[in-house]
């Protein structure tokens, strides 16, 4: 990794690790029922429960990923997929650097709305927003009702990334989120604690050991 | 369970323990946890004399798998160890049981089928024979540590407690980096190399080497830090309390330094004759941070001519300090040297910027320098003679100062083998021989402080002999904790992943007992109101309030917690672990309310039973929980427009909201008027009314008009929207209530005119006139005009009901032109009260 943030910093001779935490805001949207907080549950805890209750407002919960010397922190938005919720999206994309729009795989309905969804973030949300459709319960492809090409297409139309997920099985999940850390822009100023300590002494020429917050 | 699963699930949860911890029994069982029933499978397991009873989370069922299984809760059976059934029965279900061990106190309940209970029987059983086994010598519990960790929900329960506010996410993160600092840190030696020289005013000559000084270890040092003490005594230097490192001396040093490697000169300060020099080797250079450095002058003019320098830096994980010091002077002065001691550690400081430290806050010190501690013995000569340290210490101020804890408490020096550094005569390794004949000491000396270090050589130079004294050096082995980047790496990935799991399980959870609060059928000018109970059953307290919504960009009105016209008991609040609140949601349907919740229906289209609006409760740090309130709203004639009154041809209760829907949205009147009297039914029959009896009712229309609220208004409501053939339900008072009413609770105004209009024509009738004409539409006019009239009867009645035109006009201004201010609609009403209209009503009147 680069050591010179500082201007000629010499390295650490035992090579320095600059750990730098970059904070996203990511919000999940989809119909009801297609797995959204059971994505989140899989990512976050590792879990996945038969019987997930619906969500009836909207979850917050915090993961923590890394790429090489970046960590990415997650504050994870997982919002209610009943229809009658809908006009409160914006409260949850508003800000959103990151979201992933939910289908279910057997559901050519909530592939449907998916697509209304992505119209709606290019609309409505952060110009920048990195956008992820994930098919979720790939686990039960054998009733599969939305073709793997056709939504690849759609993606690659749309510029989204995209994955067959399950929460299940846990299969591309972690993988869909670090996707999108990859993607994530991450050396401007991302959230508000972007982790280089600032020096405060002149003479203070090293990079190593500020402790990441 | 079948026998068949319920083995199935006894060989998984078996393979959770380790070799000597025995599965005795398991049941499946429900654990309660807030509102919530979660799944879960008990497991009764011995290690040695001592057992345990584990709570499982079960993600698939039967478990087949390690993952599917995740411990909840681990219970010692011990002396706290409880099975309790005798909360069951009491309104709740007979098979519910709880479990208490510790702080814990978990609630279950089982399967009410034959089967299980005769499982839960023997699991009983089990563990009441467990409990009685217990003694305190058997209770050895430490295999149950490799349980409690990462697998366990982490809740603070010094939060849980209240006992400390909730931590942040920082300092969790410190705190959890700090505590697994041994697993990513290990101890490196590095070389020391310390000297210290008063050099009694000499300059650094040409020919003059400190080779002698600083190269006596065949292993180059890490560090060196050389104190040189009075450099330069001038007056002027004095006075100055000159600062400024003198570089000759730093060249000597430099070149004096090992020349197997290469070093760079850290930091350099002085003060007055004293100045201290860290050399360090270039190559862990970049493996030092924070350097600081500090000063204190002494004594009582505190120009520095005594006192001392410091200098602090942090090299990898450890944090050192060297100070370099030249303690008053003359044998009997000794606690002067005592006294300066305790300034300099009083007052020297580092600040790196951040922090600001003192030296004892350092992990290892050395502190050198010319202490000036004498020998105090009468005769002088026996100390010449033997000027072994051996004999002598017992005489040495430092050492009885040092016993008696005076000075450098806690700090170390090694065994002193040299001969005494003071006081030669310059250019010899002879002692004092002027007048003065000093008596010789140990005035120069090195000292350490902190763990890990370890002294190779303590001893002076007799070569060097330039100066009075004879320098000092020291060497060590210093162990400096450093961190290892690969280990470090990847236990900060840990760490962070602790910190979100300890942010996520610590988040405040509020329960609402439901997320729809249904109304039922809201009729308007009712009170109506629903209880919302929230609980907080979490172990953390919990700020709440409910959020305005966002609403779209494009309509650019305010951000509304909720329609106007429901009303939240409490907006925000605080609820405390185990408390619970019960917010109150009221509805009320004023004349302002009654025109915007119709048009809120006929914009949803979702019929007359959607929600009506949705609450978003916001719990601080934590979730959301959206709250629907649903509620069928029953049109009345208040609320809707004039015109539409005058198309109605059935009673609006007959209506459906899809018809009464169409009708609102036929501006163009396209619909014929039903009624093609001079206004709507039920403004005709509240004049009608009114003329026939409330003439002469003193004060029938009044200005307080909140005070009058009536609840017969609703009685009216009902008359109205059913076409009642009843007689009248109310009184004169009402009937001009409700008159009121029915203007201000259209759409729009009846007067459609502006402020700034009657601005420009107002006080002239004629113009007025032509502006009712030309800005009012025909059916607001004749309504108008009607009104007008029917004014005209009430201010003709003046001297019984009291009413006089300024009081009518003041009353009907607002409710009949809705403007800002109503000073200028006054004056207009007051126009058309005081002028003949008859002729121009006859006119209006006619037209269709
Ligand atoms: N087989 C299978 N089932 C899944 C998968 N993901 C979710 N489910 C199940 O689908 C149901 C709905 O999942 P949720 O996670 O509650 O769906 P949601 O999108 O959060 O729904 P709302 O909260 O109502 O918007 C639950 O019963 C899950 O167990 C999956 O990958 N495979
Ligand atoms: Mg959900």
């Amino acid at each position: 990794m680069a050591n010179n943030q500082r201007g000629g910093g010499i390295q650490r001779p035992n090579g320095a690790t600059q750990n730098k935490i970059c904070q996203f805001k990511l919000v999940l949207l989809g119909e009801s029922a297609v797995g959204k907080s059971s994505l989140v549950l899989r990512f976050v805890k590792g879990q996945f429960h038969e019987y997930q209750e619906s969500t009836i407002g909207a979850a917050f919960l915090t993961q923590t990923v890394h790429i090489e010397e970046t960590a990415v922190k997650f504050e994870i938005w997982d919002t209610a997929g009943q229809e009658r919720y809908h006009s409160l999206a914006p409260m949850y994309y508003r800000g959103a650097q990151a979201a992933i729009v939910v289908y279910d795989i057997q559901n050519q309905d909530s592939f449907v709305r998916a697509q209304t969804w992505v119209k709606e973030l290019q609309r409505q949300a952060s110009p920048n927003i990195v956008i992820a459709l994930a098919g979720n319960k790939a686990d039960l492809a054998a009733s599969r009702a939305v073709d793997y090409e056709e939504a690849k297409q759609y993606a690659d139309e749309n510029g989204l990334l995209f994955m067959e997920t399950s929460a299940k099985t846990a299969v591309n999940v972690n993988e869909i989120f670090l996707a999108i850390a990859k993607k994530l822009p991450k050396n401007e100023g991302t959230g508000p604690q972007q982790n280089i300590r600032p020096s405060g002494n002149e003479t203070n020429r090293t990079s190593g050991n500020c402790c990441s917050k | 369970m079948s026998d068949n699963i319920k083995h199935a699930t006894f060989l998984t949860v078996e393979k959770k323990f380790r070799q000597g911890e025995v599965v005795v029994a398991i049941l499946e069982a429900y654990q309660i946890v807030g509102a919530e029933h979660q799944n879960r499978i008990l497991a009764v397991v011995k290690s040695g004399s001592s057992s345990a009873l584990f709570s499982f989370d079960c993600y698939n069922y039967p478990p087949i798998n390690l993952s599917d299984l995740h411990i909840t809760s681990v219970l010692p059976i011990n002396e706290t160890f409880l099975i309790d059934n005798s909360t069951a029965g009491y309104g709740v279900s007979s098979h519910q049981f709880q479990i208490m061990s510790g702080n814990e106190n978990l609630t279950y309940y089982y399967y009410p089928d034959e089967e299980t209970l005769r499982s839960k029987e023997v699991f009983e059983k089990i563990l009441k024979r467990l409990i009685q086994e217990y003694t305190e010598e058997n209770g050895d519990f430490s295999w149950l540590q490799a349980y409690k960790s990462s697998d366990f929900t982490e809740i603070d329960y010094n939060i849980a407690s209240n006992k400390f506010p909730p931590k942040n996410r920082e300092s969790k993160f410190r705190e959890e980096l700090e505590r697994r600092k041994p697993e990513y840190t290990m101890y490196e030696p590095y070389k020391v190399y310390c000297a210290t020289w008063n050099v009694n005013l000499n300059q650094p000559v040409e020919d003059l080497s400190l080779r002698e000084l600083l190269f006596t270890t065949n292993d180059a040092p890490d560090i060196y830090c050389i104190g040189l003490q009075e450099i330069d005594m001038s007056a002027e230097t004095i006075i100055k309390s000159e600062t400024r490192p003198d570089y000759n001396w730093i060249a000597k040093i430099l070149e004096g330094a090992h020349p197997s490697d290469i070093y760079e000169e850290l930091v350099t300060v002085r003060l007055v004759g004293m100045m201290l020099t860290i050399l360090v080797k270039k190559s862990i250079r970049s493996s030092i941070s924070k350097i600081c450095t500090s000063m204190v002058g002494t004594g009582t003019l505190k120009f520095g001519n005594k006192g001392g320098v410091g200098a602090s830096f942090q090299l990898n994980e450890t944090c050192l300090c060297f100070v370099n010091s030249h303690l008053a002077a003359h044998v009997q002065e000794f606690e002067r040297r005592n006294e300066d001691h305790d300034e300099i550690l009083r007052r020297m400081q580092f600040n790196d910027g951040f922090k600001s430290r003192n030296i004892l806050e350092h992990d290892q010190i050395f502190w050198i320098g010319d202490l000036n501690y004498r020998i105090t013995i009468a005769d002088d000569d026996q100390i010449k003679m033997f000027c072994s340290y051996d004999k002598w210490f017992y005489f040495d101020q430092l050492h009885i100062e040092k016993q008696k804890k005076r000075v450098f408490r806690d700090f170390q020096e090694g065994k002193i083998t040299f001969k005494a550094t003071y006081k030669y005569d310059p250019g010899t390794d002879e002692w004092d021989s002027s007048e003065k004949s000093r008596a010789p000491a140990w005035c120069d000396r090195i000292f350490w402080k902190g763990s890990r270090i370890e002294q190779l050589a303590y001893n002076s130079i007799m070569q060097l002999r330039m100066s009075d004294h004879k320098p000092v050096y020291g060497v060590f082995i210093s162990y400096i904790l450093t961190r290892d980047e690969q280990k470090f790496k990847k236990i900060h990935e840990e760490v962070l992943k602790t910190v979100d799991k300890f942010e996520n399980d610590n988040q405040p959870q509020l329960v609402v007992a439901e997320t729809d609060l249904d109304f039922g059928i809201i009729q308007y000018h009712e009170h109506y109101s629903r209880e919302l109970l929230v609980a907080n059953n979490c172990h953390l307290p919990a700020h709440f309030k409910f959020l305005p919504k966002s609403s779209d960009n494009q309509r650019n009105e305010r951000e509304k917690v909720c329609e106007d016209w429901i009303k939240i008991s409490h907006p925000k609040g605080e609820l405390l672990t185990g408390n619970s609140l019960s917010i109150r949601i009221d509805i009320f349907i004023d004349e302002i309310a009654a025109p915007e919740i119709m048009k809120k229906l006929c914009d949803a289209k979702t019929g007359v039973k959607g929600p009506l609006d949705i609450l978003v409760l916001h719990i601080e740090n934590g979730r959301d929980i959206f709250i629907t309130i649903f509620g069928e709203y029953q049109p009345s004639v208040f609320g809707l427009r004039l015109d539409t009154l005058m198309k109605l041809n059935k009673p609006v209760l007959e209506y459906s909201l899809k018809e009464l829907n169409e009708i609102e949205c036929d501006v163009n009147n396209l619909i014929p008027f039903y009624n093609s009297a001079k206004g709507p039914r039920e403004i005709y029959l509240m004049i009608d009314y009114l003329y026939r009896n409330g003439l002469n009712i003193p004060h029938l229309f009044h200005v307080l008009r909140k005070h009058r609220l009536s609840p017969r208004i609703c009685a009216i409501r009902d008359w109205l929207d059913t076409w009642s053939v009843e007689p009248f339900p109310g009184t004169p008072q009402t009937a001009a209530e409700v008159l009121l009413k029915i203007f201000e609770s259209s759409p729009e105004p009846l007067v459609t005119i502006t402020e700034r209009e009657l601005s420009i024509y107002l006080p002239n009738f004629e113009r007025c006139r032509e502006l009712v004409q030309n800005k009012i539409p025909l059916l607001n006019r004749k309504i108008f005009l009607y009104l007008i009239m029917f004014l005209k009867e009430i201010q003709r009645n003046y001297m019984t009901n009291g009413m006089d035109d300024r009081s009518i006009a003041k009353i009907f201004a607002p409710a009949l032109c809705r403007h800002k201010q109503d000073q200028l609609s006054q004056r207009f009403l007051l126009l058309f009260l005081s002028n003949d209209i008859k002729e121009f009503a006859k006119i209006e009147f006619d037209k269709n």
